[in-house]
């Protein structure tokens, strides 16, 4: 028989053949008039689908469906065709072929290109962007509980490396770095725009309440954001207020911390065998007891939990959405604690018959915490761990042991001795009041003002044992500040369509000003150590001349004038060119203002014919972008000539103060400028089932600037900030995503990125400046050398140092052109590393199956060196004994010399890590007041697969000397969360 | 007001009313709020004296740690810095460098005496010219900027005695880098800025002008100019400076006190035997002076009422210990044998075992120990009193003023220059040279006792850590010398400029103009 294939008629057979399962003979029979139809609608996988339309063909009749799917419609005859459509879904007609009772499925309609992308001071769609810009929705951000909202992003986006070498310190800040690093002595970091407020800190909102996050890579795409643009802009979307019946949602996370990644030094025995075997003139340092110094001051299962309540609804006119937020958070580190109670509203409302829109929001945000001082773990590490915690009879150091070294501390102690309290309030507001002008279609005029203001207070209390402090009797000091924040902006939007053409112009003005203060006091020698800070003027110290206080202000503005165009010919030729002129007060005097310029162009080439029969793409887009951005991220008044406090001098029988000029004046001074093309190409093909984007850039960035050392005379100060250098980055970034299996219940989707950059500092110098410090990467104490340099033509962040050639058979370093007294002399070290990573992978997935969800997500560095500092310092016999030294050098003792910086402890440091793994049961309609139930597990910082031989090889590769793993840290947990999400 | 006029009223408010707006939108000046724009400074004469002082203020850091203090010193026969057993104070070698005297041009000591040096130098020329700008004028100018110069000079003489040839410079508004000159014609430079200027310094001591340039100070600079010129300029001028000192014994205001220690203690501001001192204040000048720190082991700070943990590095070797007898009261500058806490009670140690180990300076530990000493070995410094009131560095340091010249050396430099020119029968009757010994119970020099060795030896005992060791072993030819944790060498009779300082200036790299 011939196999008749039906293939291509599955589809429509599936649907039909479900609709016709489903349906439920009736028994009744009704009256002609009305024809009444009731049924559900659900989705592939048997969920039901609120909200759908559905309307009469030929008719007016049109209902809603509700929170169960279900609907009832009133037709006049029985042979009415139904349309029932909804976003996202493909729309579906059907004819009511006199069946009372109509189930429907609906097969979802993904079409990237209408995903909505939110650009500068605007929205787009994906269709017709022209730059490098990434969004990533709620549904791929990472799962779990982090710090900030930065963590939902981390490994997602191609071309951003989000960092934490806080590892789990719940105050731990991400660094985020955008196609390399673009700047000498800038801040790196990209701008951050929450829900229009530009400048936002991300610790005023819950990362559970982000919607959708926008990344504006390129410079065609971030050049509207003028001197703020160079290192990129995230904009962030949370959830806005939401017409509809009121719904209340609550989110319950609850994490415990386990598997903290430590330091392997010798336990108490093995230190004992180390000293009696390899330094037995230490035999001094052995003590009798077996410690556990990093016990001591860890907890075992820090645990926290965090809550969010979230209740909107409204109509039409009025609608809102409030949440309250509520965190308890323990750190690893004892006492370590942050807390936090966040509110915010968001207000939405209609005016003037709809043609005005106001959005309100208004946030409170409070956090208490204790702070933690990352040196406890660096003295946990190097301490002997034969010595006791305690000595009762040491009265002088209040109990604890003591052995007298320099830098050398009972972490217990330093632990217990000392209160650090921090507090922040944030209170801030903004109103976007939107009109659309009467008469003249398409025009809209926008005013959006946003004032913010945060107070802070430190304060710290040492006892009089604290360790490093015995003998003042008590330090106590008290820190206040506070910032605030106020922000204009204007802007007139105009949109037409006519003919195929479409039209998109925008104008407006910006006005930015922040200004800061804080002041501070600090005291000793207290009789008692029960007021700790709170009665300050007590301390001795005071009356002695040695207590301090001090006090700053400063301010800075921002003001600025651009447009942008956007055009597009039958979506098919795209077009876009804008314009910022900006100002900031931060700059020279000669050098105020600046343009900053950007177009692209974008080609939709599945539009066109040749394209147009190829089935398998459904989107392809081809897109060519330049913008100039700058970066004024640097302190303010360093254009002026400043005269500050000098020692003291004794003339005339009294002390009077001297002055000296604290800097020089440089009014040329202006901001780093950053030119940058991208190529790109956007596609989607395979039935929109696979889809992603690759990307080439070229960014150059000049006029770095830098302090460089000059002669005094003729300078009045030895240091001047000045435009010199240039950096160039230019690098690959692709992004994949793809639903590899969708049938029966079952869907996974795939999400990839891949990012490769290479940086080179072009320039350092010019004929005037010829003298900046290139040598970076300080090692302190006893190595004394610095561990990286800059230098012309080559990448930043390069290691030099001497070649390591192994352990000669006397147990010393051998290296290439040693010296007789075993050094190599810096004149003939060679290049032994590069802290940036040859390219970063990020890959996640996430699978479904009925009201399963399942999904993890990996990470990778593959290339690039870190420093390990541990073994520096560490790995030998030579500091044993007050000291703590690495387990390795136990498993591996031949080598008995001094600690010498060469390239055998610049290690690899490539790793996979899994970030996350999470699994969620979602129910529907529990009872009569949850509408929906999630409940998921979910656990983070799984493993990390690594050659390096330190801790965490997710080191800091921001500023002037990356990849280097310091011996203060904070360490990395696995952290495992438990959650449920409940809509009433 | 009719229709047009309120017209062009309003027309006119809303054109003011957006002026305004319109300015403040694109207004961009900045307010500065705590520091100093420069065009609201130098109006005043305080304003002046304030920026002339700072000149003064680049003295404060001369006895710090990695200073100009520590690179003479640590350099010379009086003091060492050997490594303790547990690694402390190797610091890779750089102290070895120095006892060796093999200082490599990146030693990180050398290069902030350097800087040190010509730091003071900068600031000097900076103030000259800013003083000499300034229209203001008033009482006391002509001698404050003679007293800069001169100060100015004192540095080059620093620069010239440490590095020999050396880069100048004292016109601050020269762009061009400076070129290297020759020791000898920073040599002619010194003596003739302190000749050109000396008329105009205050004659008599007193607490108006204490801590600042007085006319001893500048003939005891130009005696020790001339005491040296032999080796600095190749040329002997022993008469000169015979002469030089007697300018200042001749005026009277100086005398040798009675207490060989009240030049030392902590108020030794009235002292009439010190020349020119560096005047600090325990709590307003902090983090210069803080010798307690670097001598001191960390059990001393019972003995004092330290609130520090002492660092435990800096002290005397046990050859220069022993050149003291112990009838010299000037031993007392030293801390030997059984310490005591600040109630008179022996401090002690128990060991791990239970056994009572007594807190005592071991003074005299054989060369073998130089890379792993035990915590106690080495005699320490106390010659400058410390204060019982919770010294801590940076909090409260050392009240004592610095003394860098003194009448004693005046009259010991009288008595050197007066034997090298064969006159030494004459020097055993000068009166203050004989009140040196007396007052430190010794007895005084016969002719024939009074060799140059013998003179030598006595000047350590007498300057000892007083910064002028390094110039007198050169001048006497004792430099290349063996001592303890030293063998014979051959080097570094200047030390070498700083890497740094060739980077920057490439006139240093080659042979002075």
């Amino acid at each position: 028989m011939k196999h008749i294939s039906w293939s291509f008629l599955r589809p429509f057979f599936i649907n039909l053949i479900s609709i016709v399962f489903l349906l439920i003979p009736s028994e009744t029979i009704y009256a002609d008039n009305p024809f009444v139809v009731k049924g559900a609608v659900y989705d592939v996988s048997g969920q039901p689908l609120p909200g759908v339309n559905i309307k009469q063909k030929n008719g007016s009749a049109g209902v809603i469906t509700n929170f169960n799917g279900e609907y009832i419609i009133e037709l006049q005859t029985g042979e009415e065709v139904l349309v029932f459509s909804y976003i996202g879904y493909k729309t579906i007609e059907i004819n009511v072929n006199k069946q009372h009772n109509l189930n429907v499925i609906l097969s979802e309609d993904i079409k990237t290109i209408d995903e909505v992308v939110v650009i500068g001071y605007g929205k787009s769609s994906r269709k017709e962007i022209t730059g490098s810009i990434a969004t990533l929705k709620s549904e791929n951000f990472n799962q779990g509980s982090f710090p900030n909202a930065a963590g939902l992003l981390q490994g997602k986006i191609a071309g951003l490396s989000v960092v934490n070498s806080n590892g789990s310190d719940p105050q731990a800040n991400y660094e985020i770095i955008l196609r390399g690093t673009n700047t000498l002595t800038s801040r790196q970091g990209p701008l951050i725009i929450i829900d229009g407020v530009a400048g936002e800190d991300l610790k005023n909102i819950n990362f559970q309440e982000v919607e959708s996050i926008d990344v504006l890579k390129d410079g065609s795409a971030a050049a509207i954001y003028g001197t703020r643009g160079t290192n990129g802009v995230i904009i962030i979307t949370t959830k806005q207020a939401r017409k509809g019946k009121a719904t209340v949602e609550y989110n319950g996370i609850a994490t415990i911390q386990v598997a903290p990644r430590m330091v392997k030094n010798l336990t108490a025995d093995e230190f004992r065998y180390a000293i009696n075997t390899f330094a037995p003139n230490k035999v001094n340092s052995i003590y009798d007891a077996n410690t556990d110094w990093f016990g001591a001051i860890t907890r075992d299962m820090p645990f926290s939990h965090k809550h969010n309540l979230a209740i909107s609804g409204g109509n039409e006119e009025l609608s809102h959405r409030t949440i309250i937020n509520l965190e308890q958070n323990q750190g690893l580190l004892k006492n370590n604690n942050l807390n936090k109670l966040l509110a915010r509203t968001n207000i939405q409302q209609k005016a003037l018959k709809g043609k005005l829109t106001l959005n309100y929001n208004s946030f409170y945000s409070m956090r208490k915490s204790n702070p933690a001082n990352y040196d406890i773990f660096y003295q946990a590490f190097i301490h002997n761990p034969t010595e006791p915690v305690y000595d009762p009879d040491n009265r002088l150091s209040g109990g604890y042991k003591r052995v007298d070294g320099i830098n050398y501390y009972n972490p217990v102690a330093m632990l217990n001795e000392e209160k650090r309290d921090s507090e922040t309030d944030d209170l801030g507001g903004n109103v976007r009041a939107t009109l659309n002008i009467p008469f003249v279609t398409g025009l809209k005029w926008d005013n959006f003002v946003s004032y913010e203001k945060s107070r802070w207070e430190t304060n710290r209390y040492r006892t009089r044992y604290y360790p490093s402090a015995i003998g003042s009797n008590g330090i106590a000091s008290i820190e206040n500040g506070s910032s605030n924040n106020l922000q204009y902006e204007s802007t007139v939007n105009y949109l037409n369509t006519w003919d195929g053409h479409t039209l998109q112009a925008l104008a407006g003005y910006s006005y930015q000003e922040e200004n800061m203060h804080y002041s501070g006091m600090s005291n000793k020698g207290f009789d008692t150590d029960l007021y700790g800070v709170n009665n300050i003027g007590a301390g001795s110290a005071l009356a002695l001349g040695t207590a301090s206080m001090y006090s700053y202000r400063e301010n800075n503005k921002l003001i600025s004038f651009f447009g942008r165009v956007m055009y597009n010919l039958s979506e098919k030729y795209l077009l876009s060119a804008s314009l910022r002129r900006e100002g900031s007060s931060r700059f020279g005097e000669n050098n105020k203002w600046g343009w900053f310029p950007a177009v692209s162009l974008g080609w939709r080439m599945n539009e066109e014919s040749f394209i147009q029969n190829l089935n398998w793409i459904n989107d392809l887009k081809v897109r060519l972008g330049y913008g100039a951005t700058g970066n004024q991220e640097f302190a303010n008044y360093k254009s002026l000539i400043m005269m500050g406090r000098a020692g003291r001098f004794y003339y005339n029988g009294e002390w009077i103060n001297t002055y000296q000029p604290v800097s020089n004046p440089n009014p040329n001074l202006r901001w780093e400028k950053k030119h940058e093309i991208n190529v790109g190409v956007d596609f989607s093909v395979l039935d929109n089932r696979m889809g992603g984007t690759i990307d080439y850039y070229l960014r150059r960035s000049t006029d770095l600037l830098y302090n460089y050392q000059v002669s005094v005379p003729p300078y009045l100060y030895t240091e001047m900030f000045a435009n010199v250098g240039a950096i160039r980055n230019s690098g690959i970034e692709i992004t994949l995503n793809a639903i590899p299996v969708r049938q029966n219940n079952f869907q996974w989707n795939t999400y990839l990125t891949f990012s490769s950059n290479k940086n080179i500092l072009e320039k350092f110098t010019n004929e005037e400046f010829t003298n900046g410090t290139y040598k970076t990467g300080w090692l302190s104490g006893d190595i004394a050398v610095y561990s990286q340099r800059m230098e012309e033509g080559k990448s930043l962040g390069t290691f030099y140092g001497p070649v390591w050639l192994g352990v000669d058979e006397f147990g010393n370093d051998k290296f290439k052109n040693q010296m007789p007294d075993g050094k190599v002399p810096e004149s003939k070290w060679e290049v032994i590393g590069n802290a940036y990573p040859d390219f970063i992978l990020g890959w996640s997935n996430s699978f479904s199956w009925k009201n399963w969800d399942c999904s993890f997500a990996l990470r990778a560095s593959i290339g690039g060196e870190v420093l390990n500092s541990y073994r520096l310092y560490y790995e030998n016999f030579s500091t044993l004994g007050l000291k703590n030294i690495l387990r390795s050098q136990l498993d591996n003792p031949k080598f008995t010399g001094n600690q010498l910086y060469s390239s055998k402890y610049v290690e690899d440091g490539s790793y996979l890590k899994m970030d996350n793994f999470a699994v969620g049961y979602n129910l529907k309609n529990v009872s009569a007041y949850i509408s929906n139930m999630r409940i998921y597990a979910a656990a983070q910082d799984l493993f990390c697969i690594t050659g390096y031989k330190g801790v965490n090889p997710e080191v800091s590769l921001g500023g002037l000397q990356p990849g280097i793993e310091y011996m203060s840290y904070y360490p990395v947990t696995t952290g495992i969360t438990v959650g449920v999400n409940i809509t009433f | 007001m009719n229709t047009t006029m309120l017209k062009k009223f309003k027309l006119l408010t809303i054109l003011v009313i957006s002026t305004a707006i319109l300015s403040a939108c694109t207004d961009l000046t900045e307010t500065v709020y705590s520091d100093i724009p420069m065009d609201m400074f130098f109006t005043s004469e305080q304003a002046l004296l304030m920026n002339a002082g700072r000149a003064y203020t680049k003295l404060q850091p001369y006895p710090e740690e990695q200073r100009l203090w520590s690179l003479v010193t640590v350099s010379s026969d009086e003091c060492v810095i050997p490594a303790r057993e547990d690694g402390e104070w190797w610091d890779n070698g750089r102290w070895d460098e120095m006892q060796k005297h093999n200082v490599s041009p990146t030693n990180k000591i050398n290069r902030q005496a350097w800087e040190f040096v010509f730091g003071g130098i900068s600031a000097c020329n900076e103030v000259l010219y800013e003083t000499e700008s300034s229209s203001f004028n008033f009482a006391g100018k002509d001698k404050i900027m003679a007293e800069i110069k001169i100060l100015r000079a004192l540095f080059y003489y620093w620069g010239m005695d440490t590095w020999g040839d050396i880069p100048f410079t004292t016109d601050f508004t020269d762009k061009n880098l400076p070129p290297k000159k020759s020791r000898t014609f920073i040599f002619d430079f010194v003596e003739n800025e302190i000749k050109n200027n000396i008329a105009y310094l205050d004659e008599e001591p007193t607490t108006q002008n204490y801590g600042r340039v007085t006319k001893a100070l500048a003939y005891t600079l130009l005696a020790k100019l001339y005491l040296n010129a032999e080796i600095w300029k190749g040329e002997a001028m022993w008469k000169d400076a015979e002469n030089m000192c007697d300018s200042v014994m001749n005026m009277g205001y100086y005398q040798i006190e009675n207490n060989y220690f009240d030049n030392f203690k902590i108020h030794n501001e009235d002292s009439k035997e010190n020349i020119f001192v560096i005047v600090y204040n325990s709590t307003l000048t902090t983090e210069y002076f803080y010798w307690y720190d670097l001598t001191l082991n960390s059990m001393s700070r019972y003995t004092f009422n330290i609130n520090d943990t002492p660092w435990d590095g800096f002290m005397t070797t046990p050859d220069f210990f022993n050149s003291y007898t112990d009838n010299d009261i000037r031993k007392k500058s030293w801390l030997y044998g059984q310490q005591y806490d600040i109630n008179g009670k022996k401090l002690y140690e128990l060991s791990g075992t239970g056994d009572t180990l007594w807190f005592k300076y071991n003074p005299v530990f054989p060369e073998s120990k130089y890379r792993s000493r035990h915590k106690w070995d080495g005699a320490r410094c106390c010659k400058y009193e410390y204060q019982t009131n919770g010294l801590q560095y940076d909090v409260v340091d050392m009240e004592n003023d610095f003394v860098l010249f003194r009448y004693a050396d005046v009259v010991m430099m009288k008595a050197e220059a007066m034997m090298r020119q064969g006159k030494t029968s004459q020097v055993v009757d000068i009166p203050e040279f004989k009140m040196l010994r007396t007052r430190v119970g010794m007895t005084p020099y016969t002719a024939g006792e009074l060799t140059l060795d013998e003179l030598l030896a006595e000047r350590g005992r007498e300057f000892a850590w007083e910064g002028h060791r390094r110039q007198d072993l050169i001048r006497f030819g004792k430099w290349h010398s063996a001592w303890w944790a030293k063998p014979v060498t051959n080097t570094q009779l200047v030390f070498p400029i700083p890497q740094t300082a060739i980077d920057t200036n490439p006139n240093l790299a080659v042979e002075p103009q």
